[in-house]
């Protein structure tokens, strides 16, 4: 009977051992990884604050600035110009004999931890001519008829200047073009805000269209992906 | 004797595996809870993802308004959304092109000296359209601090 307690007490050991053994193992690692996690973190921390400090440094240093608009209000030391119904104080290190009314080219360095623009120099320039109306188009094909397309009840047609890309059409022409292909295009308006001319043309190709099915990678889809063409 | 012996091993196997299936059981509870409290972070991240998706934004990133070049050609990068067509309205030139999947564009071209206006329209097939106007200006003339 005694043999008999002594070999169950003695396995059991046995087996217990293993399994503490096994257990310890676990533990070890755990703590391994949980110091590795740590110096991770740390590491990161100190690299983290290292990149904050070189931004910090890097957003205080002053920048090159160019400061443009009408000058509404001239002072010895300041400048006030307006652009696009906005104003913009501008500090002058350099003498000027701009005057009220002028239209201002001033470069110079802005001063993020002071917030002030400070001009080293000045040029007088003409007053803008109007802005040529150049608009973004697009819509669906609905019709397409020659060198004529209709997008969204407007028709308009290529011309030999148009540069036109079609999504996985590698030399792209009227002819690749199909109805419901998405179109964009960035169009001149003339006075009246009609279409004059078509300058750029970008086709996504739609379910009619078997360009749709060409695979296109992602990453260079960000570039012109195609040839551009001009309709001839 | 030898039932003995057999009788020993089978009871000691039994205790032992009751200490090793506790143990196992002890490991695992520890576990669950360390996944646990990772769940909401993790769930927090994917929430503040999907909200991401839904907004359409147009950045540009590479350049800032109203900042001073001293080279005719440029890169203009930004982020709108993925697969969103960018329209690139400048003083000489006009560009189309369309955001890779993370939706990151960039247009190379060049500038005109002295300021360039330059307009940026995102927008895709549902119409959604962002517009960033930007004033850069192209000098060679040097100035110092």
């Amino acid at each position: 009977m005694k043999k008999y307690f002594v070999f169950i007490f003695s396995f059991s050991l046995l087996v217990l051992s293993f399994s503490a053994a096994k257990a310890v193992d676990e533990a070890t690692d755990s703590s391994v990884t949980t110091k590795i996690k740590e110096r991770l973190e740390k590491t990161t921390e100190q690299g983290l604050n290292t990149i904050k400090e070189e931004l910090t440094s890097q957003s205080l240093s002053p920048k090159k600035k160019a400061y443009v608009g009408l000058a509404k209000s001239v002072t010895d030391d300041l400048v006030t110009l307006e652009y696009k119904s906005q104003d913009y104080p501008v500090y002058l290190d350099v003498k000027t004999q701009a005057e009220q009314g002028d239209y201002l080219l001033t470069l110079g360095f802005f001063y993020s931890d002071k917030n002030q623009f400070h001009a080293k120099k000045i040029l007088v320039l003409d007053p803008p001519e109007a802005a040529v109306n150049r608009q973004l188009l697009s819509g669906q094909i609905q019709e397409i008829d020659g060198n004529k397309i209709t997008v969204n009840n407007k028709s308009f047609t290529l011309s030999s200047k148009t540069e036109l890309i079609i999504q996985g059409v590698e030399k792209p022409s009227i002819d690749d073009l199909e109805l419901k292909d998405n179109l964009y295009a960035i169009v001149t308006l003339d006075k009246n805000g009609d279409i004059d001319n078509i300058n750029n043309l970008l086709v996504i190709p739609g379910e009619n269209n078997p360009a749709a099915m060409t695979p296109t990678n992602a990453t260079e889809s960000a570039l012109p992906a195609t040839d551009s063409a001009t309709i001839e | 004797m030898k039932k003995e012996i057999i009788i020993a091993i089978v009871v000691g196997l039994f205790i032992g595996l009751i200490f090793t299936l506790g143990i196992s059981t002890a490991n695992k509870a520890i576990n669950q809870q360390k996944a646990k409290k990772l769940t909401p972070k993790e769930s927090g991240n994917s929430l503040t993802s999907t909200n991401n998706n839904q907004q359409k934004t147009l950045t540009i990133t590479s350049h800032e308004n109203f900042d001073l070049i001293n080279q005719s050609e440029i890169s203009l990068s930004g982020i709108a959304w993925p697969k969103a067509v960018i329209a690139l309205i400048a003083e000489n030139q006009t560009k189309l092109i369309q955001a890779d999947a993370e939706g990151i564009f960039i247009f190379k071209f060049n500038l005109i000296k002295g300021f360039n206006e330059i307009t940026l329209i995102a927008t895709d097939e549902t119409n959604a359209t962002k517009t960033e106007n930007i004033v850069l200006t192209y000098s060679t003339s040097k100035i110092e601090l």
